[in-house]
């Protein structure tokens, strides 16, 4: 495991990063992903595609509030992802409106979520 | 005169700050921490929406926001004087399968809007094109 990195993308939003082996990405989320922070979050995502990391965890226990352009985010960065033959997990959500969000979305439908960090590791 | 009034100009810059406003107003109104959330949010895709679609991102746009609690029922009504939006019946859950496909990053925030507030409408007022979102307080 290499050592995390933090990116300090705003005082609102945070973003972590551990690599694990040589295929494996966790991406922590901490704070308000919203219309202000958004393009930040994918400009980092978008490194982490040309480093070409297949297996990628985005573990939110730490978002608090999430709108519709994160959401967007998400779904390119997925289908960018499915592209170079890798995948993406979701985990640790735990505010119960991230939660509806991602519910009355279909997020689940498109997405697999899981409810810690251990048992979305397993799933790759 | 609304009880909460503010005039940004259309930049994203700007939302965050209106949000928490409305967010705190709301919840001096008597919301629960989730009701209010929600409420920021709708809030936050009227505005993106704006900016987005009416102003094309012109940063030179303006937009007010006027927010009144009358009895039971918070109203929030964000006002512009871009492009019209147009609103064609009440809208049905984005299909992400299709959006994912499609590669299509958009679609969620009217619908979002319309799922965490009571009522939704689109109108005009002289020259300002206004969003009015109602939600009503649950004992």
């Amino acid at each position: 495991m290499k050592e995390k990195r933090l990116f300090h993308l705003s005082k609102e939003f945070h973003l972590s990063k551990e690599e694990f082996g040589s295929d494996m990405v966790i991406f922590g989320l901490e704070g308000a992903l919203n219309v202000q922070t958004a393009p930040e979050f994918e400009e980092a995502l978008k490194k982490n595609i040309s480093e070409g990391k297949k297996k990628v965890i985005l573990e939110m226990s730490h978002l608090n509030y999430i709108s519709s352009i994160g959401l967007g985010v998400i779904i390119g960065y997925l289908e960018e992802t499915r592209e170079q033959g890798g995948d993406i997990r979701i985990c640790g959500v735990n505010d119960p409106v991230i939660q509806d969000i991602f519910e009355t979305t279909g997020f689940p439908k498109i997405i697999q979520f899981h409810k810690d960090l251990g048992t979305a590791r397993l799933s790759f | 005169m609304a009880d909460l009034s503010l005039r940004i100009g259309s930049e994203t810059l700007f939302v965050p700050p209106v949000v928490a406003a409305l967010k705190s107003y709301a919840l001096r109104c008597g919301f629960v921490e989730e009701e209010a959330t929600k409420i920021a949010v709708a809030v936050e895709e009227a505005l993106a929406n704006v900016i987005k679609h009416s102003y094309e991102s012109r940063k030179e746009g303006v937009i007010l926001i006027e927010a009144d609690l009358k009895g039971d029922e918070l109203c929030v009504r964000v006002s512009h004087q871009g492009k019209p939006f147009v609103l064609e019946g009440k809208r049905a859950a984005p299909d992400i399968e299709k959006l994912e496909k499609e590669r299509k990053k958009g679609g969620f925030g009217l619908y979002l809007i319309e799922k965490f507030m009571d009522e939704f409408h689109l109108g005009h007022e002289k020259e300002w094109h206004y969003y009015l979102m109602k939600k009503h307080l649950r004992p």
